[in-house]
């Protein structure tokens, strides 16, 4: 398929006929809901979806859990409408690398050399797993966990491991030492800060999780950074060498964090300050360009900052604002950041900045299965949340920390009471 | 739209669901959730239609309630799915209050 074509008008006059030309960088899922929403909202616009990954747009939490179990096939993942795209009218071009944007001639360019002219742009490029340094983390036995690709090695993999070792403690790492000790494997988990979930997560719940973790029968080593991985030669074997200690495992598992996918953006001259820089209606500094998801840093009104967040659910809901945006509609992205983890059975969920206030006040009994945290700032308004088991309050608490007020430190102490809020300062999204 | 097949079943005593709160029965094979939406009732399936949880154990607001594990959303009036990650709608149940108890009508 020629993709090329000369532009003769200028942008925002649609062509005899033909809608608008959009054009969206990474198929995953922010991509796909993009795509999605954008046929839906413009019949006649023409929808280019572009991604690196072979195959169809899928669901990546399931990589960390029920996949690595066995308990759903690859086919399973695949996003809703990812299979109806021809109905849709979706053009998606799998295993298409871009590798430049030319904003002077409104084309980005794939690693093959085609052409993509486009009227909106956007950018839904994610994030990339952190690997060691390169000269600690070497061989076949050494893994990463992003792709379904990586997943489906990893899965293979541990069907032969005895003993895994993970590298980092943060919620990745925790749900792959979940699911490798369910299916039986020794696992040690190795943390180089003196506490797991170290990054925005308050101690409290890292306690609770490293409980958790040990109770399950899963060894954990905190406070040992690696100082040296190998995991070359004999088939599964890999030694690590950490601050305190050493071990020998069949494969290790690195889950140190993730970097967004943002050197397309900078190199077109787009500003970028962690994440790519858009507002709350998802543009970039070029009114042609819009970016989403993982990648994007963007406003969060109601804590008054800039955050990129990493989670399934900006992935979700921020494309849908940003396809509003494209297609010239009123649109607002002001929702707070929200995660869930899943590891042994039990639910985390964070909302907001959990780690960010100077106050921690408990909703129930943290060393119980079931219980909430709230941050509170200094003048007692709640910022952010943790919940362990306890989902029914993320709603709640969603809507006290948008509406900006001080609640009263009895009310949130008790488990039962619901927090009374004069109803939405900030408008939904969308 | 439900169809009026089956038969009614009786769930709580009317005034033993307060306003804004969630009543989770079993009939059968079929998990049941029974909201008091400012005094009025609407019955949806119990299950979330994402991944299994019980939508009794979340969080209602006004007509939407909200999965406890994930957060999807759901209109209790309609069963409509408002957000992801809920890709299919719930089944609803027409609801009556007879002699001061709540029921539910299910199919066979
Ligand atoms: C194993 C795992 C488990 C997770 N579990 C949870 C969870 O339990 N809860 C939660 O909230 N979140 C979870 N997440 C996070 C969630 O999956 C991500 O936030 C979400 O996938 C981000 O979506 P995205 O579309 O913004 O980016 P991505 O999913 O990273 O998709 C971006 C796509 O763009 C492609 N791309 C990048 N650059 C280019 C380019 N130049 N040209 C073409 N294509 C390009 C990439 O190949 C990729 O396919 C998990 C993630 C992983 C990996
Ligand atoms: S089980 Fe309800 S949102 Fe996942």
């Amino acid at each position: 398929m020629d993709a090329e074509r000369t532009r003769a008008e200028p942008p925002d006059t649609p062509r005899k006929g033909q809608g608008l030309r959009h054009v969206i960088v990474g198929a995953g899922l922010a991509g796909h809901r993009a795509a999605v929403e954008l046929r839906r909202l413009d019949t006649t616009a023409q929808v280019t979806l572009l991604g690196a990954e072979p195959g169809l747009p899928y669901d990546r939490p399931p990589l960390s859990k029920e996949f690595l179990l066995g308990q759903i096939r690859p086919e399973a993942l695949v996003l809703k409408e990812a299979a109806d795209y021809a109905a849709l009218g979706i053009a998606h071009h799998p295993a298409t690398q871009v590798v430049e944007i030319d904003r002077a001639a409104q084309r980005v360019t794939a690693g093959d050399g085609r052409h993509f002219p486009y009227d909106r742009l956007l950018l839904a490029t994610g994030s990339r797993p952190c690997g060691l340094p390169a000269a600690l983390a070497e061989g076949e036995a050494v893994h990463l966990l992003r792709s379904l690709a990586d997943a489906e090695r990893l899965g293979a993999a541990l069907t032969q491991a005895r003993h895994v070792a993970v590298v980092g403690g943060g919620f990745i790492g925790l749900e792959v030492a979940a699911a490798a000790r369910m299916r039986g494997c020794a696992v040690t988990v190795v943390e180089a800060a003196p506490r797991l979930l170290a990054r925005g997560m308050p101690a409290a719940l890292a306690d609770w999780v490293a409980a958790l973790h040990r109770a399950e029968g899963v060894e954990l080593r905190l406070g040992a950074c690696v100082e040296a991985l190998t995991g070359g030669g004999a088939a599964g074997a890999v030694s690590l060498g950490f601050a305190g200690g050493a071990l020998q495992a069949d494969l290790a598992v690195v889950g140190i964090g993730i970097r967004p996918n943002v050197e397309l953006a900078m190199t077109a001259g787009l500003p970028v300050q962690d994440g790519i820089l858009v507002d709350e209606a998802c543009r970039t500094a070029d009114p042609l360009i819009f970016a989403a998801g993982e990648v994007t840093c963007h406003p969060v009104p109601a804590l008054g900052r800039r955050l990129r967040v990493e989670s399934w659910r900006t992935a979700s809901e921020q494309p849908l604002t940003a396809a509003r945006a494209m297609c010239g509609l009123p649109a607002r992205y002001v929702e707070l950041p929200w995660l869930w983890s899943d590891q042994f059975g039990c639910n985390i969920q964070s909302i907001g900045l959990p780690d960010a206030g100077v106050e921690l006040v408990a909703r129930g009994d943290v060393t119980t299965r079931k219980w909430t945290l709230v941050a509170l700032d200094e003048a007692g308004r709640p910022v952010g949340a943790v919940a362990v088991n306890n989902g029914r309050d993320i709603g709640m608490l969603r809507q006290a920390i948008r509406a900006g007020q001080p609640v009263p430190r009895a009310l949130l102490a008790d488990p039962a009471a619901r927090i009374p809020v004069a109803h939405r300062a900030e408008a939904a999204s969308g | 739209m439900a169809e009026e097949t089956g038969s009614w079943h009786r769930m709580i005593a009317a005034g033993d669901l307060p306003d804004g709160e969630i009543f989770a029965a079993k009939v059968g094979d079929v998990h049941v959730a029974l909201y008091n939406v400012d005094g009025a009732f609407f019955a949806t399936d119990n299950v979330c239609t994402h991944a299994f949880a019980l939508l009794s154990d979340g969080w209602l607001d006004g007509t939407t309630v909200e999965c406890p594990l994930h957060g999807a959303q759901f209109d209790v009036q309609t069963g409509k799915a408002l957000s992801s990650p809920a890709e299919c709608d719930l089944r609803t149940f027409p609801t009556r209050v007879n002699d001061g108890q709540v029921e539910v009508l299910l199919g066979e």
